[in-house]
Parts: structure tokens; C-alpha cells; sequence
């Protein structure tokens, strides 16, 4: 196999992954199948969107529900209280959570690592309780149901299968300004920025604005999934669109599939999110909580054997089959470790 | 290959782990493929979905909840099942509303269940019925508290438990029986305090006190908290501070025992105080609070009520549940355990047999037909389902720990016994 | 206070975030639950034995994780430790159900006079042993030859390396020492509150909040952290509203992080060194 072959071979691998749930989706017509796959894609979009700012850029924010939410409370805010359909709503709700961002982005801009990684949390957590709180607005712990009769108009779906669609359109999306992010301009100035951020600096890269515009983006796009998720299931509450257990999943998706590469958080999702819904079922009745150690060591054992993801692993594999002696060399990615 | 810090990698390691990546997605493929399957079963079994959360921050209340059911199933299918027909309990873990709603789909198109019921926390709840109604499948409600699960115009959806509205007329009555007189003044002259945890479960039951307060013609000013606060003094000293004729409660397990642990550090004195039977409920309340639980007030179901108020039957099969629950968990049944089992169990006894099949129109046609009178189940509540499938006949009753045990004291008609330290005593004087 | 003691060891000194240390502090309650329970022990004296325990247990059975876990990048340290954290919750789910659990002692209600003010006894207890250890451990880092070698290796490993130390060792000694601080939060907290399998991750983010706040690496910052949060918690709850205590705390927090990174007394420019 020659370099080139692997080259395909690669985009053909990330093609065939792209394309499964829409195929599968319209090959089957099964609602707990339809449903399953929803709920995958829907991870999917966050994890892609969660990637541009934590893995691009590898700011680790783990407040990253609290554009969810807002995405999901402002569209569905705005079609209770206004009639606005979802549809429009979901820009708007991206608007402000982009916002949302930005105000973050500013806050924040001295702060590198750890630093950054607490004070998202912190953000997130005072989104959750204003959300608790304000009840007059959000109608706090007690949530939102949305009307569910069909009318596309409004972004209630009939069938499960149309989410399907719609959420594999998203992905999609979301992968192809991945793709074309990594490799624009911007993308090699967060190539620049994520590896030696003051030798960034110093060739002249804007690293603040950069900052800014990838959290912006970020943002933005998570708010969309936020919509997403609240016109498929119907109800949103503080603790389901802005609890952390859901910041912490859109993270370790990216991480487990591949920071900073387009289809590692898709990959990631779809090991992570299928595994997890399986040991639920088959481990979820019998000792509860079973499930979820087998989950947490496995986490752990992944880690350990792929710290780079499992994409990059599969690219290496890739690669040294294509040119076992050129290989050798730098097959390994660069892993980031410490002295 | 040499790595930075030192150590050496062999090609051996990454094949290893392409090795390994293999044998997950090959693992995952297979049991993908045996979620995918459908189940078969019996024809003469009938298979019932139960949800419950089993993991995270309810789990202990939902494997509770869970075991009510499948005492009842056991008891059930000890006389022969429903005409001929054994049960079966198909569980599921349902910890959050994407949880849910993936897990009941899962039961319906694979496990081939035919009618759902559950479950622990409203807004759980809110998610499965949302299924039930799109799959046109029975839902059999247990003890979920929110209004809005009987609002939403749902056909199946059924709830035999007491709802918000229930559980916070136990603690008007309460107030308007029980202290008001004592206190020498009108409901409307009455300084209300209530305390809630502020998830969906304290805030629906606050909104529904207040607008029942309202009705009195009494007024109430609603002061929620986060129940998994470590530390409610700063609550304390603002209700000290405030010093109501009446504090009311809505709380969970831990926030229950340390407010009061903290009232007494801080020494505040709530003389006349009721709390929802959902933290204080519990025998292990009693033994985190010790002696100063006792004379606590709760409004809950009956858990332990005058046995003449129930009709003999009743009173057999609650002999019968708590025998069993004791002997499978080895502690008294805690209420809502035992209003899952009451559920589960009018409905195999009751429902089902009437309806003859799972059949939704059949369930429904016999659910709404039913009429029996207060007394006829084991929680005292009687049975008369409302259009929108809410039970008008559930109700709560005030419940008072006495000598470390919990004894319904109020109405006069279900009490064991009579109602003592109201108002409640200093601290050092329990 | 004493659970941040813990972290800022662990978190300031080997800048490793570690999602899995309010897991140990449930288990160390737990453990001092069934000793009390199932042996009648008191708390304090089941301390004796389960702090040493747990020190050992990193310096022995967790040592290769430990030296794993501080090569790994920021992401890995974070997930795995989540994993660590996920797991353990778990375990204890499992193992003894999710009820609260909590004990009564014969001192649980026991009031102090101090100067005029009823303080638990538990409660003091707890801040007097937390402030021992507090002086104790600065003393450890400022005087001894072993603690100056932690604070070399924290500034910077390549050159405590180069000097001779055996950074391996310290890293792990600090890892044990920050979960033995870990289990004695455990067992000082057992008498006062209750435990349940997600206990855990309240007291640590808590915790995290008053090490950035106080400072990381610095030992007086923690305290000084402590009771600044401890202080603006009691206050907002009381004048402004319970929930929206925490929403002031972490308003703090994020003020301090944004005005002051480095936290009130830590070192500036540590909050850059983050990656490195």
C-alpha cells in the first residue's frame, strides 16, 4: 500500500462512518433504532462542536452544557412565549450563546489550561442555577414541556426518522466546517497556537482574537444541538440541558475518538455512546450502578492504551501499513506529555 | 522508537492496541446485534415495562419503588397470574429524561412490552408517558408528583398516586386542623414560611400549597434551596430571623436531617412544623436525627393506618407487602415503595382481569369504570380515576413520629393515634 | 477546608486535576461508617487507621497509575480521573445502595461555648485538626529537605530532575499525601454530615473553587481561601437567598480568576505555567 492508498483509505474509512446512521436510519424502519441513532447523532453534533474550541484549539472547557442549554431554553422560550419556530429560534439561540462566548472568551482570556478548564465549570454551573432560579422565565426545576402534535413549521417532527435526517444534515455540517476550519488560514494559525502559543505570538498570530472567534463558533454551534435536542425530545429541564454529566460527555466523546481532528469526535461518539447505551441494558436491571463502573474502567483503559484518541491510533495503523520502513519514524503522533 | 521521557515503544505495543480496538468493536457488534433482536416470549405471558432510575442520585428510591413492584408481581403470580396469564416484570433503568425515553422505546419495539409503569421523579415520567402515548401503550403511574403528567391530554396515561395537589392538601390540612386552632389565630392572620428543595419534585408541591393557601384565604412566602447543600445554616438564620407562626417543608432525605441538625445548633425552635413524607419519612431519618425527630409532623399516605379504616382485605394484603418488603430489604417499606405496590398491584388485581387484555381501549374503559370506596387499598386511598387519568381518591393524611416509630394521627378516621407535642418543645426537652 | 487542603497539594503542587479525589473521601466515609457501624468504633480513632491506609495503598497498588496519570496531557488527566471518579462512585453504589447514611455519636450533639457562641463539637474538632495539619504540612514543605524537593519539582520538573531528585518518588509520595488528606476529610466529616455514593463530587468542586480562589501551591492560600468562601456562602445565603449563595461563590471565583489568576496568595504567573 502506498502513502496515497492509505490517504484514501482514510477518507474513505471517515466516509463510510459519516454516511452509517443515515444509512442505516433509512434502511431500518425501527423506532428504538431510529430513536438510538438520533440520540447518537445528537453527541455527535456536540462533540464536533465541543472539538472546535477543545480541540483545535485544546482550550478543555468542561462548561460546555451552558451553550446547550441556552440553545435549548432560548428556542424553545421563544416559540412558547413569541410562536417563533425552533427553526429561526435555533439561530437565535446560537446569537446568544454565542454571545454567551464571547462574554467567556474575554473573562477568561489570561487564563490557559487548568485555569480555563475551572472556570468553565464555574460558568456552567451558574447558567444551571440562573436556570433553577428564574423561574418566572424558564419555569425553573419544574421545566418545559413542548406541545408535541406534528407540524414541521415548528420543528416538531413526526417521525423519528425525519430527526434522523435532520440530525445527520447537522453532523454533516458540522464535519464539513471541521474539515475546512483545520484547513484554512485560521486552522493553521490554531495549528500555531495549540502547539507553542508564544512562538505563535511572537510570528504574529492575533492568539486573543483567535481565542475568541473559535469560543464564538464553538458556542454557536453547540446552542444548535441544544434546539436540536429540545424539539426531539420535547421537554427540557434545568438539570437535563444544563447539568454537567452532559459537559463532561461531549468532552471525553472528542477525546476518546481524537481531539482535534474532524472525524475523531464522530468516531468517539460512536464507540462511547452505543457502549454505553448497551451496558445500560444489559447490565442496568441487574446491580444497579454495575454498568457504569464497567463504563468508568474502560474510560480509563482507552486512556491508557490510545491517549491520543482512537482515530489517530487507526491513522497510525494506517500509516505504517502504507510504508512500514517511512513509517517507523514518526508514527507515533506526537503525544503531549510533560517531562 | 524513543520517547521523549525515556521510555521505548515496540511496534509490539500499537498492534496490541489496534488488536484490542478490534476485539471492542467486534464486542459491541455482537451485543449490538443481541439489543437489536427482538424478544419473543411466552404468548401466555404478559409482559410489563417498569422504569425506574437504578443508578445515580435516585437509585436508592427507585430500587425501592422497583421492589413494591415486584412484590406485588410475586404475590400475583403466586395465585396463578392474571387469568392464566403469568407476569412479567421487564426492568429497565431509567436514570434522566434521554435515559428514559431510549430505554422505553427499547422496551416497547424490542422487549415486546405491552404496557409501561413506573417510575421515580417527575420529570422521568414526563419522558415515558411522552413514549406510552406515541406508541399508543398504556402508562401506569406510581408515584410521580407533577401535575403536568395528567395534563398534557394523554389517553393511557394513568396515575392512581396522590399528585402535587394531594400531597400539599395533607399539609393545609395540617395547618388548618391542626395548628391554627392551637395558635389562636385565623389562616389569614397565619405567617407561613415554606421551605423546598427547588427541583421539580419541592416546586410543584410549593406551587400547589400556595394556591391551596390561597383558597383559605391564607398567604405563604416560598424559600427554596438546592437540596444537595452541605451547609443550611444561612437558611436557618433567615428563618430564625424571619420567625413564622408556621414553617412548611418540602425536602429530601439529607437536606431533611441536616436542617434540622442545624436548627437545633442554631437554636431555632420551629414550634408548629409539617413536612411533605418524603425526607422525613424514612426510618432512617429517624435514626440520623434521633430524639429530635420526635413530634415531627409529615403529610403523606397512610402508610400505617387504623386498621378499621381499611376494608379487611386491604388490611391482609398490607400485612402480606410489608412481611415481604421487610424480608427482601430487610427495612420497613418506605411510603413510596409502598405506593408502587398498592399501584402494581391494583392493577394486576383490579384492572387488568376487568379490562381482560392489554388492550389500551380495554385498559382504559377499566380504569375509568372503577369506583371503590377510601379504605379499599392498602394506602387507604379509594378509586375513581378522572378523565385525564388522575386518581381523585388519593389523598394524604398527617403522620407523626412517636417513640421512633411513624403513627398517623390526623384525620381522626385513619389515625392510630392522637396527635402530642404540638406545639413542638425546645430542643433539650424532647 | 481540610478537603481543600488535599486538592491544593495534589492540584497545585503536581498541577494534576484530579476529578476522582472527592471519591476518596467517600470511601474514607464509608469506611468510617461500617466501623461504626458493624464495631461500634469511634470516628476519630477509625481515622488513626484508614488515613495511614490510604497513603499506602497510593504509594503501593496506585503508584504505576499515578506516574501514568502525571505524564498523560491535561485532557487524559482529566478523563481519566473521571473515569477513576465515574468507577468508584459506582463501586460504592454497588456495594451499599445508594441510602444516605449517617451516624449518631454520643457527642454528635454536643455544643461548645466559645466566646459566647454555640459551636459543635464536630464541627470544631474538625477545623482544630484541619488547622494542625495546615501548619504541620507548611512546615513540612518549608523546612524539611523531602518537602523542599516537592516545591522544586513543582516549579520545575526537568531541573529538580537534573538537582537529583527522584521525581517519581515525589510524585507519588504527594499523590498519597494529598489522598490521605482526602480520607481524614472523610473521617472529620462523617460525624457531621451524611455520605451516600455522590457525595463526593460536591465537597471537590467546592474545594477546587477555594484552591484557585486561595491560590495553588500555597498552603495559606487554601485556608485563607476556605474561609473567604466559607464566609461569602453564610453571608449570601442569609441576606440574599440559599440558591443563590453558590451562584455568588462562583461569581467570586470567576472575579478572582479574572482580576487574579494566580488566587490571593499564590505565585504570579502560575496560572501561565498551566500546560507546561
Amino acid at each position: 500500500m502506498t502513502v496515497r492508498r492509505g490517504e484514501l483509505v482514510s477518507w474513505g474509512l471517515q466516509a463510510v462512518l459519516i454516511a452509517a446512521p443515515l444509512v442505516i436510519g433509512l434502511a431500518v424502519n425501527d423506532n428504538f433504532l431510529h430513536d438510538s441513532l438520533t440520540q447518537v447523532l445528537l453527541f455527535a453534533i456536540l462533540a464536533l462542536s465541543w472539538n472546535i474550541l477543545g480541540g483545535f484549539a485544546r482550550q478543555v472547557s468542561v462548561g460546555h452544557v451552558a451553550f446547550f442549554g441556552i440553545g435549548a431554553y432560548t428556542s424553545t422560550l421563544l416559540a412558547l412565549n413569541f410562536g417563533i419556530s425552533p427553526w429561526i429560534g435555533m439561530f437565535a439561540g446560537g446569537a446568544i450563546a454565542a454571545a454567551a462566548g464571547a462574554l467567556l472568551g474575554v473573562v477568561t482570556f489570561r487564563l490557559r489550561g487548568k485555569f480555563f478548564t475551572m472556570a468553565t465549570l464555574a460558568f456552567a454551573e451558574v447558567m444551571r442555577i440562573l436556570a433553577v432560579d428564574m423561574r418566572g422565565l424558564t419555569k425553573g426545576s419544574e421545566g418545559i414541556t413542548i406541545d408535541s402534535t406534528p407540524n414541521i413549521a415548528m420543528f416538531v417532527l413526526g417521525s423519528l426518522g425525519s430527526y434522523v435526517i435532520v440530525g445527520f444534515a447537522l453532523m454533516l455540517a458540522l464535519y464539513v466546517l471541521s474539515v475546512l476550519l483545520a484547513r484554512s488560514k485560521v486552522g493553521l494559525k490554531l495549528l500555531a497556537y495549540r502547539e507553542e502559543e508564544e512562538a505563535a505570538r511572537a510570528l504574529g498570530v492575533r492568539t486573543i482574537r483567535l481565542r475568541l472567534l473559535v469560543m464564538v463558533l464553538s458556542a454557536f454551534c453547540t446552542a444548535i444541538g441544544g434546539t436540536f435536542y429540545a424539539q426531539y425530545l420535547l421537554f427540557i429541564d434545568p438539570d437535563s440541558v444544563l447539568g454537567i454529566e452532559l459537559s463532561l460527555q461531549m468532552a471525553l466523546l472528542s477525546v476518546v475518538g481524537g481531539v482535534g481532528t474532524a472525524i475523531g469526535p464522530i468516531l468517539g461518539t460512536y464507540l462511547v455512546v452505543p457502549f454505553g447505551q448497551l451496558l445500560r441494558a444489559h447490565l442496568g436491571s441487574e446491580l444497579a450502578g454495575l454498568h457504569l463502573v464497567v463504563y468508568g474502567l474502560a474510560l480509563i483503559f482507552v486512556l491508557y492504551k490510545m491517549p491520543n484518541g482512537v482515530w489517530p491510533a487507526i491513522e497510525a495503523w494506517l500509516k505504517r501499513k502504507a510504508a512500514p520502513d517511512a513509517a517507523s519514524a514518526d508514527a507515533q503522533p506526537v503525544v503531549e506529555k510533560r517531562a | 522508537m524513543i520517547t521523549p521521557d525515556g521510555r521505548s515503544s515496540s511496534g509490539l505495543t500499537r498492534r496490541y492496541s489496534t488488536a484490542s480496538l478490534l476485539n471492542i468493536v467486534g464486542t459491541m457488534l455482537v451485543s449490538a446485534g443481541l439489543l437489536f433482536a427482538p424478544v419473543d416470549g411466552r404468548a401466555q405471558d404478559w409482559r410489563i415495562g417498569a422504569l425506574f432510575p437504578l443508578s445515580g442520585n435516585l437509585s436508592v428510591l427507585g430500587t425501592e419503588a422497583l421492589a413494591g413492584d415486584q412484590i406485588a408481581v410475586d404475590m400475583v403470580n403466586e395465585q396463578g397470574g392474571v387469568k392464566g396469564h403469568k407476569i412479567i416484570l421487564v426492568t429497565a433503568d431509567a436514570t434522566n429524561p434521554a435515559v428514559a425515553t431510549n430505554e422505553a422505546r427499547r422496551l416497547v419495539t424490542r422487549e415486546n412490552v405491552k404496557l409501561l409503569t413506573g417510575t421515580y421523579g417527575s420529570s422521568i415520567s414526563l419522558a415515558i408517558a411522552a413514549v406510552a402515548n406515541q406508541f399508543n401503550v398504556p402508562y401506569w403511574e406510581g408515584s410521580a408528583v407533577s401535575d403536568e403528567l395528567t395534563s398534557r391530554g394523554y389517553k393511557y396515561v394513568f396515575r392512581m398516586n396522590d399528585n402535587a395537589s394531594a400531597m400539599s392538601g395533607g399539609l393545609v390540612e395540617a395547618v388548618t386542623d391542626l395548628f391554627a386552632p392551637k395558635i389562636g389565630k385565623p389562616v389569614k392572620d397565619l405567617k407561613i414560611v415554606m421551605i423546598h428543595e427547588d427541583s421539580a419534585f419541592g416546586t410543584s408541591i410549593a406551587k400547589t400549597f400556595e394556591a391551596q393557601i390561597k383558597q383559605k384565604g391564607g398567604s405563604v412566602t416560598l424559600e427554596p434551596y438546592p437540596a444537595a447543600t452541605q451547609d443550611l445554616s444561612p437558611l436557618v438564620l433567615r428563618i430564625k430571623q424571619a420567625n413564622p407562626d408556621v414553617l412548611v417543608a418540602t425536602q429530601y432525605f439529607n437536606d431533611a436531617i441536616l436542617f434540622w441538625r442545624q436548627a437545633r445548633n442554631h437554636d431555632y425552635n420551629p414550634r408548629y412544623f409539617v413536612a411533605i413524607g418524603a425526607g422525613q419519612a424514612t426510618p432512617d431519618y429517624y435514626k440520623g436525627v434521633g430524639k429530635d425527630g420526635e413530634g415531627v409532623l409529615l403529610a403523606d399516605v397512610p402508610s400505617r393506618i387504623k386498621p378499621e379504616a381499611l376494608l379487611p382485605e386491604a388490611r391482609k394484603m398490607q400485612d402480606e407487602f410489608f412481611k415481604r418488603y421487610e424480608a427482601k430489604m430487610g427495612k420497613p417499606p418506605a411510603s413510596h415503595a409502598t405506593r408502587h405496590f398498592s399501584a402494581m398491584h391494583t392493577l394486576l388485581t383490579k384492572i387488568l382481569p376487568a379490562a381482560g387484555s392489554l388492550e389500551p381501549e380495554a385498559i382504559r374503559k377499566a380504569v375509568l369504570a372503577l369506583d371503590e370506596p377510601v379504605g379499599s387499598t392498602i394506602l387507604g386511598f379509594g378509586l375513581k380515576f378522572a378523565e385525564n387519568g388522575q386518581n381523585e381518591r388519593a389523598f394524604n393524611v398527617v403522620l407523626q413520629w412517636q417513640d421512633g416509630k411513624l403513627v398517623s394521627v390526623w384525620p381522626q378516621r385513619f389515625a392510630v393515634a392522637a396527635p402530642v407535642s404540638v406545639p413542638l418543645p425546645d430542643w433539650n426537652k424532647r | 477546608m481540610t478537603v481543600s487542603i488535599g486538592v491544593s497539594l495534589i492540584f497545585g503542587v503536581m498541577r494534576v486535576i484530579n476529578f476522582a479525589h472527592g471519591e476518596f473521601i467517600m470511601l474514607a466515609m464509608y469506611a468510617v461508617y461500617w466501623a461504626h457501624e458493624l464495631a461500634g468504633w469511634d470516628p476519630y480513632l477509625t481515622g488513626l487507621a484508614v488515613v495511614p491506609l490510604a497513603f499506602l495503598l497510593c504509594a503501593t497498588l496506585l503508584r504505576p497509575f499515578i506516574l501514568w496519570l502525571v505524564r498523560s496531557s491535561v485532557l487524559v488527566q482529566v478523563f481519566a480521573t473521571l473515569g477513576l471518579s465515574i468507577a468508584l462512585q459506582n463501586v460504592a453504589l454497588v456495594l451499599w445502595k445508594g441510602n444516605y447514611r449517617s451516624i449518631r455519636t454520643g457527642y454528635s450533639s454536643t455544643l461548645i461555648d466559645l466566646f459566647g457562641v454555640q459551636v459543635p463539637l464536630t464541627r470544631l474538632v474538625a477545623f482544630v485538626i484541619a488547622a494542625i495539619l495546615v501548619v504541620g504540612l507548611h512546615l513540612f514543605l518549608q523546612r524539611t529537605l523531602f518537602g523542599k524537593a516537592i516545591r522544586a519539582t513543582a516549579q520545575n520538573r526537568r531541573t529538580a530532575r537534573l538537582m537529583g531528585i527522584d521525581v517519581d518518588r515525589v510524585d507519588v509520595l504527594v499523590f498519597g499525601l494529598g489522598i490521605a488528606t482526602a480520607a481524614l476529610a472523610g473521617v472529620l466529616l462523617m460525624p457531621i454530615y451524611s455520605v451516600s455514593p455522590g457525595v463526593g463530587f460536591q465537597n471537590a468542586l467546592i474545594a477546587f473553587v477555594v484552591v484557585v480562589l486561595g491560590g495553588l501551591g500555597s498552603l495559606p492560600g487554601a485556608v485563607l481561601g476556605g474561609l473567604l468562601i466559607g464566609f461569602v456562602e453564610v453571608m449570601s445565603g442569609y441576606f440574599i437567598s440559599p440558591s443563590m449563595k453558590q451562584i455568588v461563590y462562583f461569581g467570586v471565583f470567576i472575579l478572582i480568576l479574572v482580576v487574579r489568576p494566580a488566587g490571593l496568595l499564590g505565585q504570579r504567573g502560575s496560572e501561565e505555567m498551566g500546560l507546561k
